[in-house]
């Protein structure tokens, strides 16, 4: 349902352009399945908090099952789904939440305004040069995944 | 000899509130003033955002308490249908202040506020947040004011009650236009139990006599009871200057007490633009009275102002334009221009940090962007393989080593790709026997 609110990209070309096109605004990056659970509970929380940071952040979801958007999943080591990725001016932005992958946030959000707060330190962050973050959010309330390099 | 004293015995208070402290500083807790979960533990309170935030709020609640203290000073009563307006929001208590069945207005927000939960709950506010403790007082009502204000409203009790010839004032729920109805519903309003305001005015309600504006007067039609007598009636010509007559009356009765009426609207509870009185009404010179003196009786204290002497004046009964439209064509481009000149100067002032994330890349984009959109330029065609700069996961270095690196990687892949496609040829199988059998067959064909 939020897939209709929300932009969905499955071609490399849309999300190149909406990376080089978002300017001085974050870019909320959702890679995932709309038929997964997860991802379900992201998007909800995406559709509903788009509006109200809207002034500041721009949210699009890209399917991972599309053919050219492989090459994103490879470049970005995708290997659990949902993954979230923020921009800002093209440029990738980090956040350590504690976690063993600070290039993207995995799994869902507690609550609606969890994923504003983090939106809105990314923002401050980027505004003030710096490309890599703390999260705000308590530690019982960022999901919890291993990271297997390749499988091992 | 007095005991000694060693170097471990430290006094068990001190660590405890050292060990809490510790504790609350790794601890997120949520600032209900800047709406943030933050782990600063108490040092939160005096960061200039916080402070800025607590500004902002205690400024907001002071503009509602200003409200307030206007029925504080005058208290007046309050209709059903104007009780869902009159909320406040207790920015201490964290309460919702509801007077819905209150019959003064701001009863239960002003007994809220003289209470002494409330003053314990600001002072605990104050302390967490910071706001300076030497504020209390101008966020309560002190006990002097609340006993002032309670026997005004028992001063307002009493002339209701005394106050029992004819008709009592209009029921809310009976049609706005009273002059007319005033006469048939006169027993309805006796015995209609749902009277919320009562008048100042100790004789009969009568429609608005005369308005502020010296150009226009409302005298009352003939109705049994009004002392308007000797005034000449007002002939409603128009369809405006009927439902500006109901308005006027509106307006009155709403403020329940006619001396209110020196354009203070702000006290109108739910009326605010309807209760405009003081309209120029030029070409009703003609039936301006000069019976000011009865029409006026209610209204001495307003003072009357007088009309331009510039015959009949375009307003908005006529459909004029109002004065501010009316400007030259030069005049309105030297506004366009100086438009622009701002647009411009908002547009530097409101400059972006230029240390921010991507900053010259954001500021060659937004004109390449702007320029494709006035269609100076054609939109750049980019690389298929283009990619962001993306600091990946396994790899250590530059993002733009990574990049490269994964590029590398990406045309090593192809690469083994097509040689495991060149490669792959299928094939039956053939047993080791069955190899020898013909090689041998094959070698004795050659011989042959």
């Amino acid at each position: 349902m939020s897939s209709y609110l929300l932009p969905t990209l499955s071609r490399k070309r849309e999300v190149d352009g909406i990376i080089r096109d978002t300017v001085d605004k974050v870019l909320v990056l959702r890679f995932g399945r709309c038929s997964d659970a997860a991802c379900l509970q992201l998007d909800d929380i995406l559709s509903k908090s788009s509006r109200e940071i809207s002034k500041f952040a721009t949210i699009a979801l890209v399917d991972i099952d599309a053919e050219e958007i492989q090459v994103y999943v490879n470049y970005f080591d995708i290997t659990l789904i949902p993954s979230t990725i923020f921009f800002f001016n093209a440029h990738h932005m980090k956040m350590d939440s504690g976690t063993a992958d600070h290039t993207k946030w995995i799994g869902s959000f507690h609550s609606k305004q969890d994923f504003i707060d983090v939106v809105e330190t990314i923002f401050r962050g980027a505004m003030k040069g710096k490309l890599i973050v703390s999260c705000p959010l308590p530690p019982e309330r960022i999901p919890r995944f291993q990271l297997l390099f390749k499988d091992l | 000899m007095e005991p000694l004293k060693t170097k471990n015995a430290m006094p068990m208070v001190p660590k405890k509130k050292k060990e809490k402290e510790r504790r609350s500083e790794g601890e997120f807790e949520f600032c209900e003033v800047c709406k943030l979960n933050h782990d600063q533990g108490h040092r939160h309170k005096y960061f200039s955002s916080h402070r800025r935030a607590l500004a902002a709020s205690l400024a907001r609640f002071h503009k509602k308490l200003a409200d307030l203290r206007f029925f504080l000073c005058n208290p007046s009563p309050l209709r059903p249908e104007h009780s869902t307006l009159n909320r406040l929001w207790c920015l201490f208590c964290a309460v919702d202040l509801h007077e819905v069945s209150s019959p003064f207005a701001c009863s239960n927000a002003i007994y809220h506020l003289a209470s002494l939960e409330h003053l314990e709950n600001i002072k605990g506010f104050l302390q967490k947040n910071g706001g300076g403790m030497d504020r209390v007082d101008s966020f309560r009502v002190s006990e002097a004011e609340l006993l002032k204000w309670e026997k005004g409203c028992e001063l307002l009790k009493n002339a209701a009650s005394a106050s029992s010839e004819g008709h009592i004032g209009p029921s809310p729920g009976l049609s706005k236009d009273i002059q007319y109805e005033l006469t048939s519903n006169k027993d309805n309003f006796q015995n209609n139990s749902n009277h919320t305001f009562s008048s100042t005015v100790s004789h009969t309600v009568m429609p608005l006599q005369s308005l502020t504006n010296e150009g226009y007067r409302v005298c009352p039609l003939e109705v049994s009871g009004t002392t308007g007598a000797g005034s000449s009636p007002y002939v409603a010509t128009s369809l405006e200057g009927g439902l500006l007559q109901n308005v006027g009356l509106q307006d009155m009765h709403a403020m329940g007490n006619v001396g209110h009426l020196t354009g203070n609207q702000a006290t109108l509870v739910g009326n605010k633009g309807k209760g405009s009185v003081g309209l120029s009404f030029g070409n009703r010179e003609d039936q301006r009275s000069d019976s000011g003196g009865d029409c006026s009786g209610v209204l001495q204290t307003l003072t009357q102002i007088s009309l331009p002497s510039g015959g009949c004046p375009a307003n908005v009964h006529t459909g004029a334009p109002p004065p501010w439209f009316e400007t030259s064509e030069e005049h309105e481009k030297s506004l366009t221009n100086k438009g622009l000149h701002m647009d411009k100067k908002l547009g530097k002032s409101r400059k972006l940090n230029p240390k921010r994330v991507g900053a010259a890349w954001a500021e060659k984009r937004r004109i390449e962007l702007e320029m494709e959109k006035q269609g100076e330029i054609v939109a750049k065609s980019w690389d298929a393989n283009w990619l962001p700069n993306f600091g990946r996961v396994w790899q250590a270095g530059t993002r733009k080593e990574s990049r490269k690196e994964f590029e590398i990687e990406k045309q090593k892949f192809f690469k083994d790709e097509n040689k495991s496609e060149s490669s792959l040829k299928i094939q039956p199988y053939i047993s080791k026997r069955m190899g020898k059998i013909n090689r041998l067959s094959n070698g004795r064909d050659g011989e042959q």
